[in-house]
């Protein structure tokens, strides 16, 4: 009786951690030189992010006559967002950071972002597949604000 | 004879009438002004959810900590007392109505260059408010800082007193521009960096600063292509003044954010054009302001 029951805590535990998904991501814990890397990695895939939003931007607008190129661009950011779950392990706060201690805290908002930022970036991909401009400028707004609703209360500003 | 006490009568009561028309419209245009000029941000101690223009606000220099002070038209802790004269003094010369020297914390070295009619406007909005009674806090500097006569050696140094005229080679935007960006919204304040005696240093005019007020990095704003913001249209310097979003997407933050917030993103579409198109003409700067 008490492996039976011992086995059943083990496969709840173990069902428990699986669906945990994108949220235990954020109990990764990384120090040192790993953290530093980590924090180059994030920053550069919201540099990727900024390129492919400006971009976007810039055909929308009609800067540039590159439409052709909508397709891959919508793609390549609705690629970036799903990386978002994993972009901050703790200990990415701090030194060389812009990142506040108070992220790690709200992990329900901080969900809630990521979330909205996905759809978003899903919903953009197929609009700039469809050739949609009208729905590819709305998403692409719709994620420029999930840009804002985390960087307001969770990046420091610039010093 | 009736009939002309009547006529009086009637005439007496349109010209009340045009009269109060006229002190409405100005204080309209003076809350638009004030939102130009970004009154509320400083003059509000917002971390405390301090009433809105009753001061108290802390702000952090290089010379120490200054608050804000009340200017709700109350009586005794107020601007209530002020006369016309006194309060276009305050803009243009940068002396209280006790002939006491301000700090150039307030930036009456840019408000210098609003004119009489404006400072008007902006009285009649600040008298229509509800006056709050909140006493001033003293400033947190020490000596010599503290000694308001040596604003006057400083004054000497770095101040021009306005107001300044159009200029009359330029388009009437570009003026309006130019207005709105040295006088109202007084960019330079932040954009400007400064001497070691808080003077702005003009040869670098809204080149950017790593160290600007509060700490904070301010950017580049000269039409340089590598290190200002030459590679932006006028309508992304319009999008960023509505929306505090850049070309990138990427939001501003810190008192960026707040200028937008507190006022710019109101100004009608006509007055952020004709602050790009002003953004656009000056000299293009290349100043890296580096990254912290």
């Amino acid at each position: 009786m008490v492996f039976g029951i011992g086995r059943l805590l083990a496969a709840t535990i173990v069902a428990v951690g699986l669906t945990a998904g994108s949220a235990q991501a954020q109990e990764r814990m990384v120090e040192g030189e790993m953290a530093s890397e980590a924090i180059k990695y994030r920053v550069n895939v919201m540099r990727a992010v900024g390129a492919h939003m400006g971009s976007i931007g810039a055909i929308l607008q009609g800067k540039v006559e590159n439409k052709d190129d909508l397709a891959a661009h919508g793609a390549a950011l609705n690629g970036l967002a799903g990386m978002f779950g994993d972009l901050f392990p703790k200990g990415t706060d701090g030194e060389g950071s812009r990142l506040k201690a108070a992220f790690f805290d709200d992990t329900e908002e901080v969900a809630g972002i990521i979330k909205a930022l996905e759809e978003a970036g899903s919903r953009l991909a197929a609009a700039a597949a469809a050739g949609d401009m009208a729905g590819v400028g709305q998403n692409l707004g719709a994620m420029g604000q999930q840009c804002a609703a985390c960087h307001r209360p969770y990046r420091a500003p610039q010093s | 004879m009736q009939s002309i006490g009547a006529l009086f009568f009637l005439t007496a009561i349109a010209f009340a009438g045009l009269s109060e028309l006229a002190v409405a419209q100005s204080a309209s245009r003076g809350e638009y002004l004030a939102k130009a000029s970004g009154c509320i941000s400083c003059h509000t101690n917002y971390e405390a959810e301090g009433a809105a223009y009753a001061g108290g606000r802390p702000l952090g220099t290089p010379f120490g900590t200054f608050f804000s002070p009340n200017i709700t038209p109350d009586i005794e802790t107020g601007i209530g007392s002020w006369s016309d004269a006194e309060f276009i003094r305050a803009f243009r010369d940068g002396v209280n109505p006790s002939d006491q020297h301000y700090f150039p914390v307030f930036p009456y070295t840019s408000y210098t260059r609003l004119t009489d009619p404006d400072l008007l406007d902006l009285k009649a909005y600040l008298f229509g408010l509800e006056p709050v009674r909140q006493a001033n806090r003293r400033h947190d500097v020490s000596f010599p800082f503290n000694a308001r006569f040596g604003q006057f050696f400083w004054k000497l140094l770095f101040f021009e007193r306005g107001p300044v005229l159009d200029s009359p080679t330029q388009s009437e935007t570009w003026n309006r521009g130019r207005y709105l960006v040295d006088a109202a919204a007084h960019c330079g304040e932040c954009h400007t960096p400064r001497n070691l005696m808080g003077g702005m240093r003009e040869s670098l005019y809204l080149a950017g600063t790593p160290d600007g007020p509060e700490g904070e990095r301010v950017p580049n704003i000269t039409p340089d292509r590598a290190t200002g913001i030459g590679s932006w249209s006028r309508s992304d310097i319009v999008n960023l003044l509505q929306t505090g979003f850049k070309p990138d997407f990427d939001n501003v933050q810190g008192s960026m954010e707040e200028v937008i917030e507190h006022g710019l993103k109101d100004l009608t579409a006509e007055d952020l054009n004709a602050i790009a198109e002003y953004l656009k003409s000056i000299p293009a700067i290349a100043n890296t302001v580096p990254r912290g």
